[in-house]
């Protein structure tokens, strides 16, 4: 026997049976059939008994306080219902969705606000940058006798001795090589030798002059390559450019003198209109050679704040500012060094032609 | 029912306002801060929820559970969007009081195997009866109860409201968010096992 057989042993036919829920057709179709089927009759039957008892079952009533119990239970929780509701006149979930729209405007405003400072500032007051890489000095500066360190910079710039000394002994090469592509050789030895004896407080005096100095005509010996980047749009490579392409001038006077005399016009004339520039002066503290070309001067507007103000940089090869240890404290331990430390992640953000090898560069803000 | 002279810390001046006014009525007052216009839905309807809850766990926890339903509702109360009468609202409530009850007891089976489910024995249901009670009614009730107690917790609440409240499909379906196949169906399985359950006793009857 199969369900379809004998309807009533579907529960949800018995069902729509009890309700009257079944069609016409359905009804005449299982009337006939439980007229001779005692199964379904008995089913039916069955059903409609148990339902019919357990509808006449009622139920007692609640006790007659049950529902001032209720509500007693009620009054003494009745502060932790409104958790997000109404309360006091006051629907907490729009009072909770206004204080987060006044937090939000408070907060992005404030964001607004000084990102528009940072454009103005950028836009009004752009931050000039010129780069002073390693300069050749003529011959009559190599007889400049060699400065303290820190009375020539009033304590920012100091090389230890043993840089120094290392250097004094590595220069005379890298001053050979270099000259020898100049095909001045024997002159320029000395002198690099020389330079090297004066340090780079010598060469960071020197800078120290006005650029219009430099632009104006100064002698072909001071080489200065400016990064002058415009101030919309500041063209950090241009140094890089100017090294492989500018002539050579003199017989002594290195290629980038001639390519900083060039360039020394232009960039004196912006540093008139834009009274902010920023001067990096840049200088080998390792006896590597000449210093790595700036690509990215990045963070320019915050370099502006550590004027006057000297770091030794540590560049790994592939030309990233890995270190930038505030110098005038004279060891990297002191703890003032340390904390200002804190002051130099713009530094950090600077990034150099890759070379060879990791680097050790003085860089003055000025 | 609760006369209106009881002492409730809840119940203010306005009640007489109150008794007259609509559910829905009462429970937008009741989200807006009116702690009266609550208490008016909770004297209104204890006495059913009390008739559900006897039914779905039996008489005997019947007014725990109808203090837990009507706390439930009373902590909800901001959630409840009035796209369905009240009563339904509430009836979503006990249904899922229901079953979580349920849950519990057959995770307590579990823990304690063996133990028999004496909240909902006929003796237990025949202690808690008047002496005043008929006894055949007292017997009924022990009956359904001990039938309703072995009946599928899904199933509960929707043949009470259908066999006991005389909901239509359509409101039980909206009350307790089911597709109405599924009520269909759900009550149609829950009268067939009540058939099977209360039949047994049924027969004694029947003769003579």
């Amino acid at each position: 026997m199969t369900v379809g057989s004998h309807p009533s042993r579907s529960p949800e036919f018995l069902s729509r049976l009890h309700d009257g829920d079944l069609s016409p057709a359905e009804r005449a179709h299982f009337e006939s059939h439980r007229a001779h089927c005692a199964e379904c009759r008995g089913a039916a039957a069955e059903f409609e008994a148990a339902l019919a008892f357990f509808r006449s079952s009622r139920p007692n009533p609640p006790s007659p306080d049950l529902a001032a119990r209720i509500l007693r239970k009620l009054q003494s929780s009745g502060n932790r219902r409104p958790f997000f509701g109404p309360t006091f006149g006051i629907d907490l979930r729009w009072a909770g969705a206004f204080a987060a729209a006044v937090i939000a405007t408070i907060v992005g405003s404030a964001i607004v606000a000084k990102n528009e400072a940072t454009e103005r500032l950028s836009r009004e007051e752009p931050i000039r940058i010129s780069v002073e890489r390693e300069r050749k000095p003529a011959a009559s500066e190599l007889s400049v006798p060699a400065a303290p360190p820190a009375a020539a910079q009033g304590g920012a710039l100091e090389a230890p001795p043993a840089e120094r000394g290392r250097r004094a002994s590595a220069r005379p090469a890298e001053a050979r090589r270099q000259h020898r592509q100049e095909g001045n050789l024997a002159e320029a030895a000395p002198e690099m030798a020389k330079k090297d004896e004066v340090g780079a407080v010598d060469s960071l005096r020197e800078k120290r002059k006005p650029v219009e100095a430099d632009a104006a005509g100064s002698p072909p010996s001071r080489l200065v390559l400016k990064n002058a980047a415009p101030a919309a749009a500041p063209a950090p490579s241009e140094g890089s450019e100017t090294n492989g392409e500018a002539p050579s001038v003199g017989a002594v006077a290195p290629k980038a003198a001639s390519r900083a005399a060039d360039r020394a016009p232009a960039s004196a004339q912006t540093s008139e209109t834009v009274p902010r520039a920023v001067r990096l002066v840049i200088l080998p503290a390792d006896g590597a050679g000449s210093p790595p070309e700036l690509l990215h001067p990045r963070g320019a507007g915050i370099l502006a704040t550590l004027r006057g103000r000297t770091f030794l940089l540590v560049v790994d090869a592939t030309g990233r500012v890995r270190e930038a240890v505030p110098s005038g404290t004279g060891a990297r331990e002191d703890a003032a060094a340390d904390a200002r430390k804190e002051e130099t992640p713009s530094l950090l953000s600077l990034r150099f032609a890759p070379g060879d090898s990791q680097r050790r560069l003085w860089l003055r803000v000025e | 029912m609760v006369s209106s002279g009881s002492a409730l810390p809840t119940r203010t001046a306005t009640a007489e306002t109150l008794s007259s006014l609509s559910d829905e009525r009462l429970i937008l007052l009741a989200q807006s801060g009116e702690e009266a216009a609550f208490s008016e839905f909770v004297v209104r309807h204890t006495a059913t929820v009390h008739r559900w809850m006897a039914r779905a766990v039996g008489e005997q926890e019947a007014d725990d559970m109808t203090q837990e339903v009507l706390l439930k509702a009373y902590r909800g109360l901001s959630r409840f969007r009035n796209e369905a009468p009240p009563r339904a609202w509430l009836a979503s409530i006990a249904d899922n009081a229901v079953k979580n009850r349920y849950r519990a007891r057959g995770r307590f089976r579990r823990i304690f195997a063996g133990s028999s489910d004496e909240d909902s024995s006929p003796a237990a249901t025949e202690t808690a009866a008047g002496p005043e009670e008929n006894a055949r009614a007292n017997e009924s009730r022990v009956f359904v109860t001990e039938a309703l107690s072995r009946l599928a917790a899904d199933f509960r609440m929707p043949v009470v409201l259908r066999d006991l409240e005389e909901w239509s499909y359509e409101e039980i379906a909206v009350s307790l968010d089911l597709p109405l196949g599924t009520v269909k169906s759900r009550i149609a399985r829950g009268r067939a096992q009540l058939k099977a359950l209360l039949t047994p006793r049924l027969a004694p009857e029947k003769s003579p």
